[in-house]
């Protein structure tokens, strides 16, 4: 936007926007789905926007952070470890608790993370038990 | 999965194939059917489809990157076909009607983003095969949502990295814990080691916890821009000015600036300027390095913060001596924090190599220990685990000793590439170590202390610690600098040490034994004890700091230092004898080089004509700078051959001078000027800052009333359009180098294996463009840059003479005489005597180093024919001649730096502090110091009487500069203004100054001189026992009281002449009495009398009857020099000849109308 509206920006800045999966925590300047910057880009579900700080001002490009989750209305950034997009946003345990609902690619990405996130939560717990217990418990676990 | 590549989208676009989005991909395609248009590719339309993106007006991802857009449209392409998918088909289209069943999948439900550009059915172009229809625009408008979508991914995934790095940080962990002490405390300290991310953090946690207006002070220029540039892009400003930074050359910062990154001598600065930003926080950043100005800082702000409440204070230092600056604010109860450093194991090895201790002959340092560790890491250490050697040296000799002996090795190996690494080299060559080597090559860096604090290199994995430092002392009596090696101090060793251990764990080989780390010093020497103290101490004269031996320092200097400096000021006039400040002083202090520079500045504005100014500010900047000179000017006959024809003959100041000129002149015809300074062995970025400096002391002096601001240049409409054109092919020029510049740094150069040869880099350094050149041409026009060449030239003639004289009465009493014996020694052995300090060298690589005979005498400047009575073993000449010098530096020998020559009795009579003379004016003692004996009669005392009316005029043009330039605003002084509009012009007395001084240094008079030793002084003065008669009248100084010397004996005629206290020899007294035994015939008004020298001088001034006449006379002897347009004028109205310009013609005749 123009240089001289530094003023009327600092008032428009009023979307503090933390993911609650990840704690990404910054500052939005829109929130909606017709970002003002940008005339000819639509978004089509709500979402956290801010003008993107990695390109000069009045560019009119826009970095979207997130959403609020269509389910449990908490923000989410578009993060693949923290929501997924189909039509509308979900965070990640949104997305699993309801995930009959979504087509079958879309189950597979779900279960995907859902396997990446067991598997982070099982290699703890090996390594755990291998540096606690026996190799035998390792391999009965394995089993 | 690691998918950005921050930079080449290209290659993102290629990472993201081998990763899960392949699926992404894959599954949308999977909805595509086959078509028979398998050959089908957006890129047909390229032109049609961008024609409708630019015609939507819109600015965004796309519509900003077409070309982008473009390559990643091929990329996805190219994907679809290798899985087998069509790029289009117009079942597409069909499946995307379809919404209402939630379980059919569509690829971009998945995509939160659409555009909405409308489609324009183009007017037919024939040229065009394939036409665009509405059915693939929709379609293309699917890849740009894709697109859009991966640009975001990419931007996210950018800033989340960016969170990521700053929370890694270690100080991250103690946010909370700073931002509640610095609410809560006035002072705090926060401790963390190089890596802990407090330079970066800090002021933003502080942004963070609602302060808005925080400085922050760097030791160096370079970091405060460095910084500024890294918090603005992690405050996600970069493209704002919210984080700002203010160097001496340059500023960037504006209102909304909230964090100002800034150096310590331009905080000082504006602490003095009585209008200190409006700060709330300042921090104080690297104070453990102790640097001059970050302690006297210090002792500032301890004071201003019991003054100001609303001020807090943070300091940051390295875990270096936290205690000290704890117990220094343990006043104000600072609050410590203490960052632990990032640091990993470091494997310390103490003489690892066996040295024999025995003392070798010469001194010669031995490479040999330092390659066998090199030895030692290539057969202890595979070649494929990385990590560069660090080798600490003490100074440039050692470093390049050490880089033949390694630069051997790594020849026969091929393992290794040597890089030295000191202040003295290019900015390329210096960055050189930053760069990457190949595989299974290590760098071996070869360094001074500044790889210590000051450059971080990473992937330093081996660090060699010689134990040594070069380091710069001041003897303050002698006024001389010391270059000398030092043991380092043990918070040195472990710095050098730590910087092995920054990116991994790392192994650190001191060459020295542990007996000896235990015997050094904790801590090193502050920079306070050992740099000349004058500038600091008028800066804080000039800051109100009344009694400067109180000021509470974080370490006091010696007390002779203070007082030794203190005794300079009170000689450059700057202090009064009561220590308060002068208005000189004043003017002095806002310049910021050093004292004598200062003052050559004042005087010079004072002195030079308008037109001539610039060679005093040429000057003085290029006497302020870093020498221009690279390692290579004084070694490579080729460049001293180049540099030939514009050295000058009177010394190396006006050799820089006349340099800096004749690149001027290279510049003007847009010639570049890189490679010209290459041929002569000059660093061509000092003539850049050269260049900065005049200029910004040209705006100092103009601030500050010392020099009339210029009148807007007149320029015709069509130079203004030519200037035009050129400025807007500059900035051009100016934002392709920074294109050029980003993509550069985001691949660091790879090194070559015999990248040390400098030869390699010529060849790819000249087709970059010259981002200095250009911006010199952005500030310089061409008419500009011959205005600096003919104001700043003074090759010959008045200007020169005066020119020399102004720099010379700045530097005084920095002058010193040859040895007498001189004429029959080598070149190297020359010597010289200094008033400070006896038997000092030239250094050798100085005009008069290389030719000492310009400064001897020859045969026939020998004068044989004596008067009679007249003996003396020395030469009697009118060609003696003195240097005049810059500075004094002891290396290995004390050597005299920049130094210039003058003829010696004339530049005595006009500057010496002290002049004492015997009754007949035949023998003059110059600040008790050198001993003038003229055996004419009558030839001394005219000089002298010269020189003091000379001095007069001088001191008072001066004094009304200074008096213009400090106006005391009241009613009174501006109307004794307006009636001082009838006072000569400063133009018409710098000229008739200009004039007599050069014909006063020009003049012959014959005498001898001789330095006086402290025996000789014993005897030289007749003593304050007797009585002196007054002189009335003085022919001297009209008005002035004469007073008895208590000491020396006889009395002053002036502040600084004392007449008749130097005791006769037979030959002067017996002279003297001939004189007056001889009727003298006046010869203005013939009248015949025996009078003594001093009252043939009486009669002269006071009585002469034909007295009236003699002035008014040489005035318009010569012609002035003035603007080019001025020509001779005779005036109808007050009959007077005059060189003036057509407009000042007219102003003269509209005046003298009004009389
Ligand atoms: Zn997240
Ligand atoms: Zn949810």
């Amino acid at each position: 936007m123009g240089d001289k509206k530094s003023n009327v920006d600092s008032v428009e800045v009023g979307y503090e926007f933390t993911c609650t999966s990840c704690s990404l925590s910054e500052k939005a300047h829109y929130k909606g789905t017709k970002p003002p910057f940008s005339r000819n880009i639509v978004l089509k579900y709500p979402s956290y926007v801010m003008k993107d700080p990695f390109s000069p001002t009045g560019k009119g490009e826009i970095l979207m952070l997130g959403s609020d989750c269509s389910i449990c209305d908490r923000p989410v950034c578009i993060s693949k470890d923290c929501s997924i997009f189909y039509k509308q946003i979900f965070c990640l345990n949104c997305a699993q608790n309801s995930i009959e609902k979504f087509p079958v690619e879309i189950k597979v990405k779900i279960n995907q993370c859902k396997k990446y996130i067991t598997y982070i939560i099982n290699l703890t717990f090996v390594l755990y038990v291998v540096s606690c217990y026996s190799r035998l418990i390792y391999e009965c676990f394995l089993l | 999965m690691k998918r950005i590549s921050e930079y080449s989208p290209a290659k993102s676009y290629k990472r993201r194939t081998s990763s899960e989005d392949r699926n992404k991909i894959g599954n949308t395609t999977s909805i595509l059917k086959e078509s028979p248009e398998t050959e089908f590719s957006f890129l047909d339309y390229k032109r049609e489809i961008n024609k409708i993106f630019t015609y939507s007006n819109d600015t965004n991802t796309v519509t900003n990157s077409l070309d982008d857009f473009w390559v990643f449209v091929k990329k996805y392409e190219s994907m679809l076909k290798k899985a087998g998918k069509p790029v289009f088909s117009l079942e597409n289209e069909e499946n995307s009607n379809c919404e209402s069943d939630t379980l059919k999948f569509s690829k971009f439900d998945c995509i939160n983003f659409s555009t909405n550009i409308k489609f324009m059915d183009n007017v037919c172009d024939n040229r065009v095969k394939k036409k665009l229809d509405k059915k693939i625009f929709d379609a293309i408008l699917n890849v740009v949502s894709i697109y859009l979508d991966f640009k975001n991914k990419e931007k996210l995934d950018k800033l989340k990295k960016l969170r990521q790095t700053q929370k890694d940080l270690p100080v991250a962990k103690y946010r909370g814990e700073i931002q509640a002490a610095v609410k809560n405390e006035k002072v705090v300290i926060v401790a963390g080691d190089t890596g802990c991310g407090k330079s970066t953090q800090v002021p933003q946690y502080l942004h963070d916890a609602g302060f808005e207006n925080i400085a922050c002070t760097q030791p160096r220029r370079i970091a405060c821009v460095s910084l500024s540039k890294r918090v603005a892009f992690e405050t996600l400003t970069q493209f704002e000015s919210k984080v700002g930074y203010q160097i001496r050359f340059e500023k960037s910062k504006s209102a909304d600036t909230k964090i100002c990154f800034i150096t310590e001598g331009l905080l000082l600065r504006q602490m003095s300027s009585e209008n200190l930003p409006n700060y709330d926080v300042i921090i104080l950043d690297e104070i453990h390095e102790r640097h001059l100005m970050g302690d006297f800082l210090l002792g500032v702000l301890k004071c201003l913060i019991h003054s100001r409440n609303d001020i807090k204070l943070v300091l940051m230092s390295a875990t270096i001596n936290i205690k000290l600056f704890e117990d220094y604010f343990s006043a104000e109860s600072a609050v410590v924090i203490q960052v632990p450093g990032r640091l990993y194991p470091i494997d310390l090895h103490y003489k690892p190599i066996f040295i024999e201790d025995k003392p070798t002959r010469d001194d010669r340092l031995d490479p040999q220990p330092y390659v066998q560790i090199m030895q030692l890491i290539d057969s202890k250490y595979p070649s494929d685990e990385r990590g560069d050697l660090l080798i600490f040296m003490s100074g440039v000799q050692e470093i390049t000793s050490i880089c033949d002996a390694a630069q051997q090795y790594a020849e026969k190996t091929k393992k290794w590439i040597v890089l030295p690494l000191h202040s003295g080299l290019s900015l390329i060559e210096q960055d050189k170590v930053f760069d990457y080597p190949p595989e299974g090559v290590r760098k071996c860096i070869v360094s001074t202390n500044i790889a210590e604090t000051s450059v971080t290199i990473d992937g330093i994995r081996f660090v060699v610690d010689s134990g040594k430092v070069k380091e710069m002392s001041y003897d303050s009596s002698t006024k001389m600098q010391r270059l000398k090696e030092f043991w380092i101090s043990k918070a040195s060793a472990d710095q050098r040490k730590g910087r092995a251990g920054r990116t991994g764990p790392g192994v650190c080989y001191r060459i020295y034994s542990e007996q000896q780390y235990s015997d050094m010093e904790p801590f090193s020497t502050p920079e306070v004890s050992r740099v000349p103290l004058a500038s600091l101490l008028l800066l804080m004269s000039s800051l109100g700091v009344n009694d400067v031996r109180r000021f509470p320092f974080l370490d006091s200097p010696p007390e002779e230092a203070i007082e030794n400096a203190l005794l300079e000021l009170k000689q450059h006039g700057a202090l009064s004898s009561n220590e308060k400040l002068t208005s000189l002083g004043k003017a002095l202090a806002n310049l910021p080089v050093e004292v004598s520079l200062a003052k050559a500045l004042v005087i010079g504005s004072a002195t030079l004509p308008p037109h001539k100014r610039d060679s005093a500010l040429a000057l003085t900047a290029a006497l302020g700078i870093r020498s221009i000179f690279t390692t290579r000017a004084h070694r490579d006959f080729e460049c001293e051959n180049a540099r030939k024809p514009d050295e000058s003959d009177h010394g190396d100041p006006l050799t820089l001078l006349s340099l800096y000129c004749a690149w001027l002149s290279v510049k003007a015809e847009g010639r570049g000027g890189r490679d010209w300074c290459r041929r002569r062995g000059i660093e061509e970025q000092r003539f850049y800052e050269l260049t900065k400096l005049a200029a910004q002391l040209r705006g100092l002096l103009q601030d500050n009333n010392l020099m009339e601001s210029p009148e807007p240049e007149n320029m015709s409409s069509a130079e203004r359009a030519l200037r035009h054109g050129q400025m807007k092919q500059l900035k051009d020029m100016r934002r392709q180098y920074k294109q050029k510049a980003v993509e550069e740094s985001k691949r660091r150069k790879r090194l070559k294996v015999d990248s040390w040869e400098i030869v390699d880099d010529k060849l790819d350094e000249d087709n970059v463009l010259d981002i200095r050149d250009i911006e010199f041409r952005m500030t310089n026009d061409a008419q500009r840059i011959r205005a600096l060449i003919s104001g700043a030239s003074a090759s010959s003639g008045r200007d020169l003479i005066t020119l020399k004289i102004v720099l010379c009465r700045a530097l005084y009493p920095q002058v010193a005489i040859a040895d007498e014996f001189n004429h029959c020694k080598s070149v190297s052995e020359q010597l010289y005597h200094t008033w400070s300090k006896p038997f000092v060298f030239l250094h050798p690589t100085s005009h008069f180093g290389k030719h000492p005979k310009t400064l001897q005498l020859t045969e026939a400047d020998i004068q044989t024919e004596l008067p009679p009575g007249y003996k003396s073993k020395l030469p009697v000449s009118a060609r003696h001649q003195l240097l005049c010098y810059l500075s004094l530096l002891e290396t290995t020998k004390p050597y005299i730096v920049n130094s210039m020559r003058m003829p010696a009795a004339q530049t005595l009579l006009l500057l010496s502090h002290s002049i004492d003379t015997n009754m007949g004016f035949t023998r003059i003692v110059c600040d008790s110091w050198l001993l003038l004996e003229f055996p004419y009669p009558e030839t001394g005392l005219n000089l002298l009487l010269k020189a003091a009316k000379l001095r007069q005029r001088w001191d008072a043009l001066i004094n009304r500069r200074l008096a213009d330039a400090n106006p005391n605003k009241s009613v009174e002084t501006e109307l004794q203004k307006s009636k001082q509009t009838t006072k000569t012009s400063y133009e018409q007395l710098q000229h008739e100054l200009s004039c007599d001084i050069s014909s006063y240094m020009n003049c012959d008079v014959y005498y001898t001189i001789k330095r006086l030793l402290p025996g000789d002084l014993k005897v030289l003065y007749c003593g304050g026992e007797e009585a002196h008669p007054n002189i009335d009248p003085n022919p001297f100084e009209q008005g002035f009281e004469c007073r008895a010397h208590e000491k020396k004996g006889g009395v002053y005629v002036t502040d600084n002449i004392v007449y008749n206290c130097v005791l006769d020899t037979d030959w002067s007294y017996n002279s003297y009495q001939e004189i007056y035994g001889v009727a003298w015939t006046c010869p203005d008004c013939d009248m015949a009398l025996c009078l003594s020298p001093l009252e043939r001088l009486q009669h002269k001034s006071f009585m002469c009857s034909s007295r009236t006449e003699e002035k008014k006379v040489e005035v318009t002897k010569t012609p002035r020099e003035n603007k080019p347009n001025a020509k001779e004028y005779k005036c109808e109205i007050c009959n007077e000849i005059l060189y003036m310009t057509p407009v000042e013609i007219l102003k003269h005749k509209k005046n003298c109308k009004s009389k």
